[in-house]
């Protein structure tokens, strides 16, 4: 059994003359969580939908557990999306709001014919509300009679119903308090321990990513930036851009954070539909030099578990 | 002490529903003075961003408000909607989370400055170009003169957020309301705005009032900071001491909510988050006593359910360091 659960090789999704994902090639391991940081219109959740084949990418291709996913038929493809699941940013507006959560949480239950009976699914899905920390008594209720926490956890349950292996989590923290997101991060991690799950993380938040991810990945106007082990990726960033995400966490000290350098990025970032040439970041990056314009840098090693696509660590081209 | 540009005096606001009123703001005060920048945070629904609209009287009409609000010596609570108008943008200007309903989609850029500067003075048409083309100057906007003639969805996030806070400066006001403005944006482009408005606050010598969720924000701009929790200021204090020695249980859970960025440990290796169970309490049945009294994790007295804590100096700390809990942490009655 190999160690990489999903692989994405030169993936392309362009919708018209935009390049929201333009040559990524990325792994991830069974059992890990990768996280994908980005800023708005980077291409993450973009990369987390064509993995699970919910867009369809425009060239490259993307195998799970050794399968072409992107050449997969409808029957393939049905297995397939047993074996993965999805968990989104607004739980209210990915449950159907006429629909008890029992309901929505046993659809995939029906959909890949498992627990079969009436008895079997409720007990089933008793038993998911469990474990995502909600009482089964409450799945006769609807949506909007759920606080946005405890949809989150609707959500969460609905996705493990099929027992997935990798599940996709596109921002899954962005919309709710920060008390309430601490409870939901640490209930994906620990149902990552409990179930084996592997993890694809995306988010805009680099410190919620470093809670639970292993390894990092930093996309910037369609493209893998960056990757590596999250520490190494936070605390001695390869790649001038991840360097001006890290300065621009705020970081809750205040002696610390008046005292921190903040590398304050020019400009805005160009259209997707239009890239600068060579590399990406270089019409923003503080460390531009020569070859930059010319030259479109490839991910290659900076260090042990790390790699950047940089010129910085020597000229390469793609 | 100077005199506040801004003082709040028990300020409550609430809302007739169906269910009853909705105690949105329960007796608020605080004081902002020139040049300094204030903190409100909360979660949602603690009434952070209610009491900064009570000031502007910018509630619906539902809404009924008591107490005082002195900005630079007059009463803001109570007057009519001509006179503060003119206290809008002139005296206090705002500057929301979300630029793009803020702004006004089918006009473009020098009329939406342009309607704030004429609501302060006369001035011609030319004035008035030249004018907003240097506001858009100030606030970083490149090319000023041909940004003037764009629509809002022409500009990027953070642009248009630029644009609202030359809009803001329009009347050249004393105070700032900045209510969530930088939570729609990426964090590099809030690095950018947070760098302008330090900049603008020392040039102008602007009272900052800093509405937000994030702590992250708060540590690197406030001087002083109010933690709200359903309607309340359940703690207040300069930053160093609230960040150092949160005193009150809802503010060190919030603290402890927080994933460190820089942690130097691996994911697998760090502890889980701190969580404080349950949720804020429904305004319209706020729990009798302390409001937090039903999640807080120390709550070992009978007095937390039938007795507000007042708002109250923490033992041992600055003065101006108050927490509104008879468990203030470091404090006399920490029941060890």
């Amino acid at each position: 059994m190999s160690d990489v659960l999903v692989r994405a090789s030169g993936l392309r999704v362009h919708f018209g003359d935009v390049r929201a994902v333009d040559g990524v090639d990325l792994e991830v391991r069974r059992g890990e969580t990768l996280g994908l940081v980005g800023e708005s219109g980077c291409g993450k959740s973009t990369l987390g939908n064509a993995l699970l084949r919910l867009v369809e990418p425009s060239d490259g291709t993307v195998e799970f557990d050794g399968l072409d996913v992107t050449a997969a038929g409808r029957r393939e493809l049905r297995a397939l999306r047993r074996r993965t699941a999805m968990i989104f940013q607004d739980p209210y507006a990915s449950l159907d709001p006429r629909r008890t959560v029992a309901e929505s949480i046993g659809e995939p239950l029906a959909i890949h014919g498992l627990h079969k009976g009436r008895t079997a699914r409720r007990a089933r899905v008793g038993e998911l509300m469990e474990v995502v920390g909600l009482n089964p008594d409450h799945g006769g209720r609807y949506p909007h009679e759920f606080s946005g926490g405890q949809r989150q956890r609707v959500g969460i349950a609905r996705a493990l119903a099929g027992e997935p292996e990798f599940v996709v989590c596109d921002e899954p923290i962005a919309s709710l308090d920060v008390s309430v997101q601490a409870q939901v991060v640490n209930l994906l991690v620990r149902l990552q321990r409990e179930f084996g799950l592997t993890y694809l993380f995306v988010s805009h938040d680099l410190a919620a990513v470093r809670q639970v991810a292993d390894r990092v990945a930093v996309m910037y106007l369609g493209r893998v930036v960056e990757l590596g082990a999250g520490v190494s990726v936070s605390s001695a960033p390869a790649h001038p851009y991840t360097e001006a995400l890290v300065s621009a966490v705020p970081v809750p000290e205040p002696t610390r954070e008046r005292t921190r350098q903040r590398i304050v990025l020019r400009g805005d970032v160009p259209s997707p539909a239009d890239p600068p040439s060579g590399c990406r970041f270089r019409t923003r990056c503080p460390k531009a030099f020569e070859p930059c314009p010319d030259h479109d840098p490839v991910l290659q090693p900076t260090g042990p578990e790390q790699a950047a696509a940089c010129h910085l660590h020597g000229v390469t081209d793609l | 002490m100077t005199t506040p540009l801004l003082a709040v005096d028990d300020l409550h606001v609430a809302f007739r529903t169906r269910r009853g009123p909705a105690r949105v703001v329960n007796g608020l005060s605080f004081e902002l003075h020139p040049g300094r920048t204030l903190a409100v945070v909360g979660e949602s629904g603690s009434g952070k961003s209610v009491s900064s609209l009570a000031l502007l009287g910018l509630l619906p009409g539902t809404a009924q408000v008591r107490g005082s609000a002195i900005f630079d010596g007059d009463e803001l609570i109570g007057r009519s909607e001509e006179e503060l108008r003119k206290v809008r943008g002139a005296g206090i200007g705002v500057v929301f989370q979300d630029p793009m309903t803020s702004l006004n989609p089918v006009l473009t850029i020098e009329r939406q400055i342009g309607e704030a500067l004429r609501a302060h003075e006369k001035v011609s048409d030319d004035g008035i170009r030249s004018r907003a083309a240097e506001l858009l100057t100030e606030v970083g906007i490149p090319d000023a003169s041909a940004r003037l003639r764009a629509f809002p969805h022409q500009l990027s996030g953070g642009m248009r957020q630029r644009v609202m806070i030359a809009i803001a400066l329009a009347g050249n006001p004393k105070v700032l309301i900045a209510d969530e403005a930088t939570t729609a944006l990426d964090v590099t482009v809030q690095a950018q705005i947070l760098e302008l408005i330090e900049r603008l606050q020392d040039e102008h010598g602007m009272g900052v009032v800093w509405i937000t969720h994030d702590l992250g924000v708060v540590a690197g701009i406030a001087d002083h900071v109010v933690v709200m929790y359903a309607g309340r200021c359940v703690e207040e204090g300069a930053v160093d001491e609230l960040f150092g020695r949160p005193a009150h249980p809802y503010t060190r859970g919030l603290l402890g909510a927080l994933p460190v960025v820089d942690d130097p440990r691996p994911a697998r290796e760090r502890d889980e988050l701190v969580t404080m169970p349950g949720l804020p309490p429904d305004p319209a049945a706020l729990p009798p006593g302390c409001a937090f009294h039903p999640r807080c994790p120390v709550r070992a007295d009978a007095r937390c359910a039938t007795e507000p804590p007042p708002l109250a100096p923490v033992p041992g700390s600055a003065a101006a360091h108050r927490a509104a809990t008879f468990y203030a942490v470091g404090g006399v009655s920490s029941g060890e």
